[in-house]
């Protein structure tokens, strides 16, 4: 395949946090995330990404998105949504299996003249205990260079999982 | 280097199972497999099962997946499992000349991991001579906690040639 992989940040939670913050964007290039066997403290509740600026999480209402949700247990849902304060990822709870693991791609996070993309690739079990995830894209609408990406709960804390940024040159 | 080691590549023919064993261990967590050339040349269809640490192949009805079919030449489709004897639809058509192939990029997460389910995600695409261009965003989990080494595509029917290679993506801590 083309083009290679570097590391950039990484953060395995082995204890609650309120949030994980991937830090060291700061170039033009495309750049992945990576998460792996992420838990939540609390029961039913969403997890959510936000860009970063100087370090710090964005939460102002210009998060735009645009997934369908794939199940496999019921009928395709579309999530499409505007103005919101975080980008959904996928709804997750204290069951023992339920998770998130994900890949997203990363654009136009360092040019502060452009909105920043990212993709959304996610699989996982969700709160009714079924094989679900997402695909699709969304968007801060912001002129502003974002150096980082950050994961969060709607309620409660992260409890384990595995987020690594990488840059694609 | 890349944080995107490249493991090993395996290839096969004129066969109906292609297994590729100690391809998944403990020092990733996260795995890519790329297939990188794919012909037909019979009618089938064909899934991915993994393969534990003994060799087996997994073939119970523990798999669950849910595939997005996005087509040329007809409206798009839902497709799914709860309860499954393998993930459908990483290869084949309905098709049976040698120019219907796929080109694939499958996601593994967690597999030799004793304490969680195995995960993955597929996109795929295909060219189904006599219909069109047909494709596949897709997830998918294997509902056991047993260690993963290897995967397993199989097929209703023989396929005519596949090469796949195998990568795994490092974390440095």
């Amino acid at each position: 395949m083309a083009g290679s992989l570097v590391q950039v940040a990484t953060n395995t939670v082995t204890s609650a946090v309120a949030s994980v913050t991937l830090t060291g964007i700061d170039s033009d290039d495309v750049y992945m995330v990576q998460t792996v066997g992420v838990k939540s403290s609390n029961d039913n509740v969403e997890l959510r990404i936000r860009v970063g600026t100087s370090g710090t999480l964005d939460s102002d209402s210009e998060y735009d998105y645009a997934n369908k949700k794939l199940r496999a247990d019921t009928t395709f849902q579309n999530f499409g949504y505007t103005n919101q304060d975080n980008w959904f990822g996928m709804q997750v709870g204290t069951s023992t299996q339920e998770q998130f693991n994900s890949i997203h791609y990363l654009y136009n996070f360092n040019n502060s003249s452009e909105y920043s993309f990212i993709t959304n690739e996610i699989v996982g079990i969700d709160t009714s205990a079924t094989c679900s995830g997402q695909q699709g894209g969304a968007v801060h609408t912001v002129t502003e260079a974002n150096d980082s990406i950050g994961f969060l709960c709607s309620a409660g804390n992260i409890t384990s999982g595995t987020f690594t940024l990488y840059k694609v040159v | 280097m890349s944080n995107l080691r490249l493991i090993n590549e395996s290839s096969g023919s004129s066969l109906s199972s292609y297994s590729v064993q100690d391809v998944f261990s403990s020092d990733y967590d996260i795995y890519q497999i790329e297939i990188t050339e794919f012909q037909q040349t019979a009618t089938f269809s064909g899934g991915m099962r993994f393969i534990n640490s003994s060799g087996s192949v997994i073939s119970s009805s523990d798999y669950a997946w849910a595939r997005l079919s996005l087509r040329s030449y007809g409206s798009f489709i839902d497709d799914k499992s709860t309860s499954d004897s393998d993930i459908q639809y990483i290869v084949g058509s309905a098709t049976t000349s040698p120019l219907s192939s796929t080109g694939a990029s499958i996601w593994v997460f967690n597999p030799t991991n004793s304490s969680s389910y195995t995960f993955m995600m597929f996109q795929n695409v295909n060219w189904l001579v006599g219909s069109g261009i047909a494709g596949s965003k897709a997830i998918g989990v294997l509902k056991t906690t047993a260690s993963i080494t290897g995967f397993n595509i199989y097929s209703t029917g023989t396929m005519g040639s596949i090469k796949t290679k195998h990568y795994g993506l490092r974390v440095d801590s």
